[in-house]
Formats: structure tokens, C-alpha cells, sequence
């Protein structure tokens, strides 16, 4: 039977020619990759990525973003020269005495010194945002430097023995940051590499659980890292091991009830 | 080639005439005239546009007149042309019209907004009746590739008109419709020059995050979601809005449609139509009227003193400043607008130019823009293919003015003098240290400030598409669409401090560049299918694909005189592909029936989140066509519509926010192993889950209209389920690489009622009078939030106030509307004044701690009312548009931050307070007690425009308006602050909007 005469079937095999090539998928336009920002892949086709997100998790302590003086924060909530690790550090060890007092008001920052301070109080908030930065910062480095993934990437012998040495001082940086977390604040969220990255409520680890993981990554890195004095300026030795060991078991009685 | 004269009217004509032909006919035309200025500047704009042959005809004479059938009137302005020709006229004032046809029986066509169009042979002194068309009801509007008329809408989709647009000093297009359509709501902008307002539609609420705009569509191209400002887009050359309220309607646009669509579609010109020219100049003049309320001077000398401090005390000097007074100016302003445009059979074009200046009531803030605008409409092979290209560009350029004055003209001592009588810091008075440096914990003197400060931007931005709509010959009904897009912005801004001034001081003043580029690109092709069988059954049906892409980019560079230099440099990019189909069916004009589904692919999320369906179904029934009413007297519309529809929203503040990346460091934050310095890396908090905010909106309405729709309106009832709303979060601490990440967060929902009037409650021949009433109800509530669903959390905290560092005033809590305030319950004495610190322990526990704080209100308007009139008589006329809003509260964070005795004297400075403290008596700030939240429901008069329309010069050839507007006329309200519309509901420094009178004149010929 035939429904359409000759010139209309031909102009319709045109538009679906036509609309074949228009509707053609363009998917994969979808696929883009960031231009200022680096992905997983492209950050660690350099081999010296792994040093320089060492010297981050070492710079986690001093600096308060990837700008400076201000600009791309770590953390956000509070104004960004304020959020220094080492700052917050200090201020909630000395103005929670009375060996130093800061009498302009920062915020909220005189009741530290009132000894009134709530959770909402942002200088509290900001010491704990910063160790669990440090906390996350490490367990990337620590899930990105598996030997499986160092394999996958290529790296030689060399560089993965290096990184071996890294890994010993990551995870010495985060048991640092985890004994200020109980030293601090008692029972805290507990998140190691193993954990995924997302948006979750961590399980709660408490003190004494965080001070017998502290202890157990400090014995186990020990071997590992390089004889005291023997590393480059700036980064941890056996040395800074056994000092973060004393002070732990200095106050064990208190972390541990 | 037919070739008469080269002496009448210009004809484009498409047949066989090679180019070259073209040329040489052209270029004789051009000889021939070149004594003849305005000619010229017609062949100018013909050899701009495409070259075409023409030929000339001009023989026998018609006079006529265009009368209205049902009143006798005469019909000014009516098109009369010569059919399959582009010899053509318009009627004047009395209805008159002569016109040269080629032959004695020509068939001559005229058409007339709101009228039928008719043919009519011609035939000498002819008289011609018009009918007028169902006006409300042919409308077309538009719904997103492609239109359909208001009767065959089943949609909630309002279009607002030129003729409704609001008059005045006008810089950002939304204005135009402020206070005009239900659901709609434009928050103006504050008084610096130049800024666009808010667009919310339907409260506008699916995202919690800061952006809830609607997406823009300016002639089938989106704008990027996240800039530049619509106000690069001249008012003047906009025609129409049409609002897709409802998700039946904006469901076709997607992943973007959440917060509603605005297409807004721009001037063109019209085929058959004649040369004209339109001239408009506006001149305005702006006061800053309210002010913040201070203590004046004696309040203040008698607050420090009773300090009870001697050093605060003998800070006083014996001189007066009001500071306020002193950092706003009359601000002027003009806005002209040129166009010209004209219409041949085949052809027609539309170009214009404007200029826009706008000086800011805060000295030294300034905005001005160029804008071109050229479009161009082409049909070929006897009108089966439909060319319509629009380019527009625009250059802007603004002065910022350093908007911290406005805080430093509130907290500036009142007993200090403008000038220090030496030439230190520019000359201006400062509180300084014992070394003479300026005091960097105190106010900079206001006016030094703004003197010190130079920033300004340019902003260049093209915008344009090429449309084809090609009708198949074979297959009536059968078309094919393509629109093609682009949007290319770019800034460049500079701005520097003086290093002589206080605010220089220490850095020894600065200089930085910064710019940035936007660029979008657009391909879309559908096929459009539209018939009607048997009489009765009528089919529209699309499908469609689309591919946009956005590319942005930022660079800024800064350097001190200390030498430090601060740099950065952004780039991205995401792109959006899409599937779209629609399918209307109708029968009997009684019975509609509309499905659409969109599938949109976004780089935003990752493989496995990428591809979003969303769905539509609607069902619309003509009440007023069946039998039982179709005779009726009274009621002229009668029409029930029943929608769902699905939609989402990508704009998730990051391109990668589903992915790992890495950032390095710049060289200012490297970190030192051994000897060397090494930039660092780090990775960026994400998402991997992260996936479209997704919406469900049901919708039931209503069309009416009485009396031949002189009464008409709508009356709608919608609910919007959101799932996955997206917002930035503080993740709890572990879970993420970042304390701050956008992911979807919870389900919120939102009903509301839209209700619209219409009516021209007086028409007769001297005096007409039409009011446009609508009311909106609105209300939200989060329904669950994914990480803090327990009963007791404050909830996610939100809000930033000015008062300490990083502290908040308002939160999302389950149960609650969006943005509620969490507040103390202030305690008040027997004199009904605030007792500072004494607030209610609302959880009884005996001790008052942050867990006593209660949702209180929100800046969330329970109810929008706008009322529009319009009247006339004879040559006069008369509008205004009010505006009210019912039910939102404020935080007047001047108040709270200001108002208090620690504020008075602090760190050696004596500072002025908000006049609160006269009640208060606060010691000590109060940020969280709910003395601050203070119901700012408003009546607003936005403008009132008087004209007079001069119709008798050169017999009715040129027309002249000559009108008047007061913008800003009065505020209603109980609010203490400043002004009670506060976008956000937080009142902190706010750049006044002023109250201004313009004159303006609009020439057309």
C-alpha cells in the first residue's frame, strides 16, 4: 500500500538522515575536566605531587589556605587569619589561663578567657574544624599513596620507598592532631583512611579508643621514620615520635580514666 | 529585473536577480539620493543588512478610513498594506490612511493589535470596520521552544507586556515587571547605581542556598545562571515577559527550571511596517531619603557622660558633623533610547541605541551604559523559512564607591569635624594613635573613605542568536527550528587606595586589576508539528535537542605598597545536554491535554548521577466553550487546569563537585623541606554522590473572565515537593576534606495561592480606567534535612550578621520555614523596655545557654499583594503601581550592632550608636535577642507617572508624550530600619534606595 507518494518518502529519509546527524550524541561533551583545579589523574602524573602534598599536610599547621595572605580558606566560618591551626592551638591553651589575655574582641574570643565558652563559641569551633581538616587532609594522602595505587601510577622503586617515609610522617601528623582532639575535647568523631569521603556522621571514638590508636600508630611508625635529626628541616623524625609518645603517656591517666 | 524608479518606497524582494546585479542596482540607488539625509540613512542600513533587489511601484491613490465596528471610533495607527507587495502605511490620528497602490483593485490587508485582521479590496474613499479580537485570549505566549495562545495555555504562564511595564529610572529589565504578576517577586535593588534586583518566583525557595533566580531566557538563549547581571540588557528593547510559573509549564526546561523561567523576548522588527523612529530621553534626580536613626548630637554628649568614663568624656569636641547627611548626593540620572525600524513583505529590521547614566546617592558611585541593539527578520521561499537574528551589545561601566562609608557614617563620632585643618590623610579628620598613625580599631572618617577609594569596571557583553524556522513543503504543519546562541561577557575593573589616606595607611595604599570572562554558547534544533483534524482535533507536538556550554574565567591581581602581591586565576566550564518532548492535544477547543519530558545531561555530576528525566502532564478544559455556557452573557472564560510536573536544579555552586580535585598552592604559602620551598596541594572537599535537587510541583487553576473579558484573572493553587535540595553544609567533622560542602541536604515544601484581577472598570470615549490586582500566599517548610533530623539541633545554621566573627542569625531546622530566625526570647520591664541579657529559658533547664534559642519568624513574606492602575483622559493619563508584603520579619543588625554603651567608648574611641539604645539601655551587644527581629510588613507606593500625549503635530505624523514619574513615593510600615525590604531578611548597611522625580519626553515619527 503505498501511503506517501515518492517525493514525500524521499524528503523523509532526508530529515532522518538529517535529525541522525543533529540528534547525533554529543554526550560526550559532558566529560570535562577542571582547568585550574587538577584532577586524582592529572595531580599525580607528576611524581613530585606526593612531596608537595606532604609539605600540605606540614604547612596544615601554619598557613590558612592556598592564597595567602587570605584567599581559597581551609576552613570556612571564621575570618581566615584567625583560622591558623597553630593559632587556635594557642589561644585555647593560654587564654584559658591567666598567662595571656586578648582584650579586643575578637568574636566571642573573651570567653575563653571567662572560662563561658558554649559549642557555638566559633573559636571553639574553628580548633576542631582545623583538626579534622588535618584529620581528612592525611587520610586522603593516606588513601592516595596505597602501594596498589602507587603501582597503578607507575611509580618507581625509588620514589615508593620515599613515600613509604611520607606515609610514617602523615600518619605521625595525624596522631599529633588526634591527641590535641583528646587532649581538648574527650570522645571525638573517629575517621581513618578507611572511612570514605562524603557527607556521613563518623562513629564516635572515645578517648581511651583514640589514645590506644595513637599509641598503636606512633609504635607502628617508628621503625619507619628517619633517625632523629637525620631528616630534612621541616619535617618529623624518630625524634618528634618519641616527644608525642612522653606527652601521651604523660597524660594517660586523664585520657584513659 | 523590474526596474521603475528609484522613487518611492523601497521594496525587498527575493527572486532570481544575480548578486552582482544587485550591486550595481544598489550602488545607483545610493548616487541618486545622496542629497537626501534620511534616505541615506536607510540605504546605509539596507547595504548593512542583506543585499536584495527591489523594484518601485506607485500608481493609483486610496484614501480611506479605519473605523472600530462596536464604538465608531476612529482607529489611529492601524497597518494598511497592499497585499503581496510592501507598499504599505499606517492610519493616522483620525483614522485617515492614503496609499499608492499599483492597481485600482489591489487587495489591501489591515491589521491592528487587538483587532482581527481583515483584506479588503480597495476602492477610493473607503471605509473599513475592524473587529476587535479576543484580545486576552489570542494572545500567543510564549512556553519554551515554542508558543501557544493564552486559551490553549494549559500551563500557569502570565506574560507581561510593555504596556504594563513599570515607568521610571529603570537600569536592570526585572524592574519592569516589579509588583506586576502574582507569585512574581522582584526585590528591588538597593540604591547602588546600576544593580539588578531579586527574582523569586513562588517564594523561590527549592535550593536554600543564596541563589533561588530564576532561569532567564533572553529570545531562546539561557542565560549562565551564575552572571553576569541582567542589567548589561537595556530595559528599552525588551517587549515582553513571559513567567512559567508552574512545573507543567517549566518542566520542559528541565534541570533549570526549579525556581520558575522568565523568557523575556526582545523588540523586533515588524514585517509591513513603516519607517519610524521612537525617541525617548529621561532625566531623573534621586535623594537618599531615610536615613539610619542615630543619636544627634546632644543625645550623644548626654549617652557618653553618662558613661560615667572621664577619658570617654573628654573626647568630645565642640564640633557638629552629620555624617550621613555628608556621603549622599542628589544622584542624577538620564536614560535615551533611540530606535529605528521598518518592515517590508519579505523583510524587516529594528536597530537601537542607548544611554544610560545613573549616578549612585552615595558620592562617588556612578553607572553608565551603551547598548546597541540590532535585529533582523528574513523569510524566504514564500515564507516557509523564517530567519530571525538578534545581536545586542552592551558596554558598561561602573564606579564603585567604597560602600564601607555607610558603616562608618552610622558609627563616625557626631562631635568631630570633616576636616582635621592640616593636610595629614588627605586633609580629613581621623582618630589617630599617640604616633600620629592612623587608630586601625576605629571608624574611618566616612568621607575619607570614599575620597581615598577609586574602583571602576567596564563590562562588555555580546548577546545574540540566529533563528530558522523552516516550514516543510510537504507535510502541512511540519517545521523545523534551529536557535543558535551566544552570551560573551567580559570584565575589566581596577581599583586602588590612596596611600596618603588612613584607610592606605598601612599598606601604603594599593592597586589591583581584576577581570573576568563569561561565555555560553547554544545549539538548538526541534521539530515542531502542528495540526488540526477533522476540526477538532488539534495537535502540537516537539521534540528537540539541546547542547549548551558555559565557560568562565576570573584572574585578579593585587599589590600593596608594602609590595605584597596577591594573585589568583580561576577557570571552568560545564556543559548541558538535553532531550526534550512535548505533546499537546486538544479537542474541541474544550478539552487540552499536554505532556513533556526532558531528559538533561549535566558535566556537573558524575556518570552515575548525570542523566535526569523529568516529567509533565497537564489537563485543561474550557468550561466557557460547552454548550451550557457557550451563550452566556456574563462569563467569557471559564477555564480548569490540573498540573504536575517534575523538575530540577544543577546549579550546585561548583563544576567538580563530584569529583576529587587538587589545588596547589601559590608561592606565598609554599612550605620549606631542607632548603627548598615547595608549593603545596590540596584536595578540595567533595561529593561523589552529589545529584540533581528534584522537585515535584502540583498545581490546580482557574481562568475566568466576565463580560467579554473586560473582568479577567486567575486564581491558582500550587504545592511543591523538593527532594535533594542542594545547600552548603557544614559536614560533620570527619566526613569530608572541608568544613563547608554544597550536597544535597533534605526535602523541603512549599504551597502557596496566586490570585489575579483584572479589569477596565471604566471605558468610555474620554475617560478609561483599568486596575490590575494580585495577591499572593505563600509557605515553606523543610520536611527533613538529611544530617540533623533530630528534634532537639539547632538545625544548620545560616544567616551571617555583622557583630563578631562568623557568627549567625537564622537557621534551617525541620518543621520550620526556610531562613527562620534562632533567637533569644528577650525579657521586657513593667515600661515595656528590653532587660539586657534577661531572656526566657525556654527549655526550663535553670540555666540560659544556646539551647534556649527559638525559632522566631522569618524574613519570608506570608503574603504579596500588587496593585496597578492605569487611567486616561483624553490626552492625559495617570498610573501608579503599589506594592505590599505581609508577614516578613528583619534582623536590624544596625540596631543590634550599634545600639549599645560598649559601642559608645571602645579602644580609646567614642563611636555614635543607633538611637535603639535610648529604649535599650544595652551594655553589652545583644545580637541574639528578638528585640532585633521586628516584623517589616510594608505598603510601598513604587511610582506614580503622570503624562499628556500631544497628537496634532505635522497632522498627526509626529507624537510626542511628555510624562512624569516620582519613584519611591512612600513606605508603610512598623520597621525601624532603614527599609523593611531586606532580600535575605538581614538589615546591615544598607545602600538606601532613593526616592527619585524624573521628566521624560518619547518622539515618535
Amino acid at each position: 500500500m503505498k501511503v506517501f507518494n515518492k517525493q514525500f518518502r524521499l524528503s523523509l529519509s532526508m530529515i532522518t538522515v538529517m535529525l541522525g546527524l543533529v540528534f547525533a550524541s554529543c554526550e560526550s561533551e559532558l566529560d570535562k575536566e577542571p582547568i585550574t583545579q587538577l584532577t586524582e589523574a592529572q595531580v599525580f602524573e607528576d611524581p613530585a605531587a606526593y612531596k608537595q602534598f606532604l609539605a600540605r599536610i606540614y604547612a596544615g599547621i601554619a598557613v590558612s589556605g592556598q592564597q595567602g595572605p587570605a584567599g581559597q580558606p581551609d576552613i570556612s566560618g571564621i575570618d581566615e587569619g584567625f583560622s591558623n591551626y597553630l593559632r587556635q592551638y594557642w589561644k585555647h591553651q593560654e587564654l584559658t589561663t591567666d598567662e595571656a589575655i586578648i582584650a579586643w574582641k575578637d568574636g566571642t574570643i573573651h570567653d575563653l578567657h571567662n572560662h563561658v565558652w558554649t559549642p557555638s563559641n566559633e573559636f571553639v569551633r574553628a580548633m576542631y574544624d582545623r583538626i579534622y581538616f588535618q584529620v581528612g587532609l592525611i587520610n586522603q594522602f593516606l588513601r592516595e599513596t596505597t602501594p596498589e595505587k602507587l603501582d597503578g601510577r607507575g611509580v618507581d622503586a625509588t620514589l615508593k620507598a620515599e613515600i613509604e617515609v611520607y606515609r610514617a610522617e602523615a600518619r605521625f601528623m595525624r596522631a599529633w592532631s588526634y591527641w590535641h582532639a583528646i587532649d581538648l575535647y574527650g570522645n571525638i568523631p573517629f575517621v581513618t583512611e578507611a572511612d570514605p569521603v562524603g557527607n556521613f556522621f563518623p562513629k564516635q571514638g572515645s578517648r581511651t579508643e583514640v589514645f590506644q590508636f595513637i599509641e598503636s600508630e606512633l609504635i607502628a611508625i617508628e621503625p619507619i621514620l628517619v633517625a632523629p635529626r637525620q631528616n630534612e628541616f621541616g619535617r618529623a623524625d624518630k625524634g618528634a615520635c618519641w616527644m608525642l609518645l612522653g606527652k601521651l603517656y604523660l597524660n594517660a591517666e586523664v585520657y584513659t580514666g | 529585473m523590474r526596474y521603475v524608479s528609484v522613487k518611492s518606497t523601497l521594496i525587498f524582494y527575493f527572486c532570481g536577480v544575480n548578486l552582482r546585479e544587485r550591486q550595481v542596482f544598489f550602488k545607483q540607488l545610493v548616487l541618486k539620493n545622496n542629497n537626501d539625509f534620511m534616505k541615506k540613512i536607510r540605504h546605509l542600513i539596507l547595504g548593512l543588512l542583506i543585499l536584495l533587489p527591489f523594484a518601485m511601484s506607485a500608481q493609483t491613490v486610496i484614501k480611506g478610513k479605519v473605523l472600530d465596528r462596536a464604538t465608531g471610533s476612529e482607529l489611529p495607527g492601524v497597518s494598511v498594506y497592499q497585499k503581496g507587495t510592501t507598499t504599505g502605511t499606517a492610519t493616522d490620528f483620525d483614522g485617515v490612511f492614503e496609499l499608492s497602490v499599483d492597481n485600482a483593485n489591489a487587495l489591501l490587508v489591515f491589521s491592528f493589535v487587538g483587532y482581527n485582521t481583515i483584506e479588503m479590496a480597495a476602492s477610493p474613499n473607503m471605509t473599513v470596520n475592524l473587529d476587535e479580537s479576543a484580545e486576552s485570549l489570542e494572545e500567543v505566549i510564549l512556553i519554551g521552544y515554542g508558543q501557544t495562545t493564552k486559551k490553549d495555555a494549559t500551563g500557569a504562564v502570565e506574560k507581561v507586556g510593555s504596556e504594563d511595564f513599570n515607568p521610571g529610572a529603570i537600569a536592570s529589565p526585572e524592574q519592569l515587571i516589579t509588583g506586576k504578576s502574582a507569585g512574581v517577586n522582584v526585590i528591588p535593588p538597593s540604591g547602588r547605581p546600576g544593580e539588578g534586583g531579586a527574582i523569586k518566583i513562588r517564594g523561590g525557595v527549592s535550593s536554600l542556598s543564596a541563589s533561588n533566580s530564576p532561569l532567564i531566557v533572553i529570545d531562546g538563549v539561557p542565560v549562565d545562571q551564575d552572571g553576569p547581571a541582567l542589567n548589561t540588557i537595556n530595559p528599552n528593547d525588551i517587549e515582553s515577559f513571559n513567567i512559567l510559573k508552574d512545573a507543567s509549564a517549566t518542566a520542559i526546561y528541565g534541570s533549570r527550571a526549579s525556581n520558575g523561567v522568565i523568557l523575556i523576548t526582545t523588540k523586533s522588527g515588524k514585517m509591513h511596517q513603516d519607517f519610524a523612529v521612537s525617541f525617548d530621553s529621561k532625566f531623573s534626580w534621586g535623594e537618599a531619603e531615610n536615613k539610619v536613626n542615630l543619636l544627634n548630637r546632644d543625645q550623644f554628649i548626654r549617652e557618653i557622660n553618662n558613661l560615667g568614663v572621664p577619658d570617654a568624656s573628654a573626647l568630645i569636641t565642640p564640633y557638629e558633623t552629620n555624617w550621613q547627611d555628608h556621603i549622599y548626593q542628589t544622584a542624577f540620572g538620564t536614560d535615551n533610547n533611540v530606535s529605528i525600524s521598518e518592515g517590508y513583505e519579505n523583510t524587516a529590521y529594528r536597530i537601537s541605541a542607548g544611554y544610560l547614566l545613573q549616578e549612585g546617592v552615595l558620592k562617588t558611585s556612578e553607572y553608565n551604559r551603551k547598548t546597541l541593539a540590532l535585529n533582523l527578520r528574513q523569510n524566504l521561499f514564500d515564507n516557509s523559512l523564517k530567519m530571525d537574528f538578534n545581536i545586542r551589545a552592551s558596554f558598561a561601566q561602573d564606579e564603585f564607591a567604597n560602600e564601607g562609608a555607610i558603616g562608618s557614617s552610622v558609627s563616625m563620632d557626631p562631635t568631630k569635624p570633616i576636616f582635621s585643618g592640616n593636610s595629614q590623610y588627605n586633609g580629613y579628620w581621623e582618630w589617630l594613635n599617640n604616633d600620629g598613625s592612623p587608630n586601625n580599631l576605629s571608624p574611618r572618617n566616612p568621607l575619607g573613605l570614599l575620597d581615598a577609594f577609586n574602583s571602576h569596571a567596564g563590562t562588555n557583553r555580546y548577546i545574540g542568536n540566529a533563528k530558522f524556522d523552516y516550514a516543510f513543503w510537504f507535510l502541512d504543519g511540519l517545521s523545523i527550528v534551529a536557535n543558535f546562541g551566544f552570551d560573551y561577557s567580559e570584565v575589566d575593573g581596577y581599583n586602588s587606595t590612596d596611600a596618603a589616606s588612613a584607610s592606605g595607611f598601612y599598606t601604603g595604599g594599593s592597586n589591583g586589576v581584576y577581570d573576568s570572562m563569561r561565555r555560553n554558547t547554544l545549539a538548538d534544533i526541534y521539530l515542531n508539528y502542528a495540526q488540526t483534524f477533522n476540526d477538532v482535533h488539534r495537535f502540537d507536538v516537539m521534540l528537540g535537542q539541546s547542547f549548551q556550554d558555559f565557560y568562565r574565567e576570573n584572574s585578579s591581581f593585587n599589590q600593596d605598597g608594602n609590595g605584597t602581591i596577591t594573585e589568583s586565576e580561576w577557570a571552568s566550564t560545564n556543559a548541558l545536554l538535553s532531550y526534550m518532548f512535548r505533546a499537546n492535544y486538544g479537542y474541541d477547543n474544550r478539552y487540552l491535554l499536554t505532556f513533556t519530558f526532558r531528559r538533561d545531561g549535566s558535566s556537573r555530576f558524575s556518570e552515575d548521577n548525570r542523566w535526569g528525566n523529568f516529567y509533565s502532564g497537564a489537563l485543561a478544559w474550557n468550561i466557557a466553550e460547552e454548550a451550557f455556557l457557550e451563550n452566556s452573557e456574563t462569563l467569557s472564560t471559564l477555564k480548569l487546569r490540573l498540573g504536575y510536573g517534575e523538575t530540577g536544579q544543577q546549579e550546585i555552586g561548583s563544576d567538580f563537585g563530584y569529583l576529587p580535585v587538587y589545588m596547589v598552592g601559590q608561592d606565598n604559602v609554599r612550605y620549606p623541606f631542607g632548603n627548598s620551598y615547595f608549593n603545596t596541594l590540596r584536595p578540595s572537599g567533595y561529593d561523589a554522590n552529589i545529584k540533581w535537587e528534584e522537585a515535584a510541583t502540583y498545581n490546580i487553576g482557574l481562568d475566568y473572565g466576565f463580560f467579554e473579558d473586560r473582568i479577567f484573572g486567575s486564581i491558582e493553587y500550587f504545592m511543591t515537593e523538593s527532594t535533594d535540595i542542594l545547600n552548603t553544609v557544614s559536614p560533620p567533622a570527619g566526613s569530608n576534606l572541608s568544613n563547608s560542602l554544597f550536597t544535597n541536604i533534605g526535602d523541603l515544601e512549599k504551597q502557596g495561592v496566586e490570585f489575579t484581577l483584572n479589569g477596565d472598570i471604566i471605558q468610555s470615549e474620554n475617560f478609561r480606567w483599568n486596575l490590575n490586582f494580585n495577591a499572593t500566599w505563600l509557605e515553606n517548610e523543610i520536611m527533613k534535612l538529611n544530617t540533623v533530623d533530630d528534634p532537639n539541633s539547632p538545625g544548620l545554621a545560616t544567616g551571617g550578621i555583622s557583630g563578631g566573627v562568623g557568627n549567625t542569625i537564622q537557621t534551617q531546622k525541620v518543621g520550620y520555614p526556610q531562613n527562620s530566625f534562632l533567637v533569644y526570647q528577650q525579657v521586657y520591664d513593667t515600661a515595656g523596655d528590653p532587660i539586657e541579657g534577661v531572656y526566657v529559658d525556654t527549655n526550663e533547664d535553670g540555666v540560659l545557654t544556646d539551647a534556649d534559642k527559638r525559632i522566631y519568624n522569618s524574613p519570608n513574606p506570608d503574603w504579596l499583594l500588587g496593585l496597578s492602575s492605569y487611567m486616561d483622559y483624553k490626552n492625559w493619563d495617570l498610573s501608579f503601581t503599589m506594592r505590599a508584603s505581609i508577614g516578613n520579619y528583619a534582623y536590624n543588625n544596625v540596631a543590634s550592632a550599634n545600639g549599645n554603651q560598649d559601642n559608645l567608648y571602645d579602644l580609646g574611641t567614642i563611636r555614635n550608636a543607633h538611637a535603639s539604645i535610648l529604649d535599650t539601655n544595652f551594655r553589652n551587644p545583644q545580637y541574639w535577642s528578638d528585640y532585633y527581629i521586628q516584623d517589616a510588613s510594608f505598603l510601598k507606593m513604587d511610582n506614580i507617572t503622570l503624562g499628556y500625549n500631544f497628537e496634532n503635530i505635522k497632522n498627526g505624523d509626529v507624537r510626542l508624550r511628555l510624562y512624569s514619574t516620582f519613584q519611591n513615593v512612600f513606605t508603610v510600615t512598623d520597621y525601624d530600619g532603614l527599609d523593611p525590604e531586606i532580600n535575605g531578611g538581614i538589615d546591615n548597611n544598607f545602600y538606601p534606595r532613593p526616592q527619585t522625580l524624573l521628566f521624560g519626553f518619547n518622539v515618535n515619527f
